[in-house]
């Protein structure tokens, strides 16, 4: 809209665009994690530590493997959005900038594939 | 640039000067616990992913987590987790216009300090009762 945004987005630099809708998703993913985190870490403690099979068998129910899969789906982002703005405060250099938050939103988003595949690998295959 | 003492100056945010407060450790805490939680999350991840491929890989990444050295990444990450779930609780309160005063804040602080402890103690215990 305005030449100086429009600068600004063509250096690279300043206004970050995205602020108010990551602020926005940082919230509705705090929200959602509310309910799946507690329901994830319940479900987690109570399966850590007793072998393989149990595990498995945990999680090929249906309900648990949805709540693992959500759960993670929507950690990962919430991590993303606050390593953004860790990034954001802490790294000034433009070029380091965008190469560190070029890796971290592709660690987070692998890290959220692997973990999805996964459950849904014990819940299909068990 | 009429500024000439650029370089002399203590850089803000100013944090050796600053006296320590409720405030700003509970502040920062929230950031660093929200970091430091990624490595859990992905051990927990590595587990599941262990526990997908088969026994003998499980096998490895379960003993590691079940390790004196795992279960204390396990129980530090739970006091992380209970700490950022309730202060996150707070923030989402404030975005609400709630507990704005400088009393409730040092309030809900102290009150989100303390309820983290208590639910991460509560929690080792249930893990100790579910017989892991």
């Amino acid at each position: 809209m305005t030449t100086s945004s429009n600068k600004k987005a063509y250096l690279g630099i300043g206004d970050h665009k995205g602020g108010l809708g990551h602020w926005t998703l940082q919230r509705i993913t705090a929200i959602l994690l509310i309910p799946l985190s507690l329901l994830f870490l319940f479900t987690f403690i109570a399966n850590f530590g007793n072998g393989h099979a149990a595990m498995l068998q945990s999680y090929s129910q249906p309900w648990n493997a949805i709540v693992a899969i959500l759960f993670f789906a929507i950690v990962f982002y919430h991590l993303a959005i606050g390593l953004e703005a860790v990034i954001d405060d802490y790294i000034p250099d433009p070029h380091q900038h965008k190469l560190i938050l070029r890796l971290s939103n592709m660690f987070c988003r692998a890290m959220s594939v692997i973990a999805v595949l996964s459950v849904l690998k014990i819940l299909f295959s068990t | 640039m009429a500024d000439t003492n650029r370089g002399n100056r203590p850089l803000s945010p100013h944090l050796t000067i600053y006296k320590p407060q409720i405030t700003s450790i509970l502040s920062i805490l929230n950031r660093i616990t929200g970091i430091a939680m990624a490595f859990p999350v992905i051990l927990i991840v590595i587990w599941f992913l262990s526990a997908a491929i088969g026994p003998s890989f499980f096998g490895s990444v379960d003993w590691f987590i079940t390790s004196w050295f795992g279960l204390l990444i396990l129980v530090a990450s739970l006091w992380a987790f209970w700490f950022h779930f309730l202060n996150g609780l707070r923030h989402l309160a404030w975005d609400m216009i709630w507990g704005l005063d400088m009393s409730d804040v040092n309030k809900t602080g102290w009150l989100v300090f303390y309820l983290s402890i208590i639910a991460t103690v509560l929690c080792v215990a249930f893990a100790a009762w579910a017989g892991s």
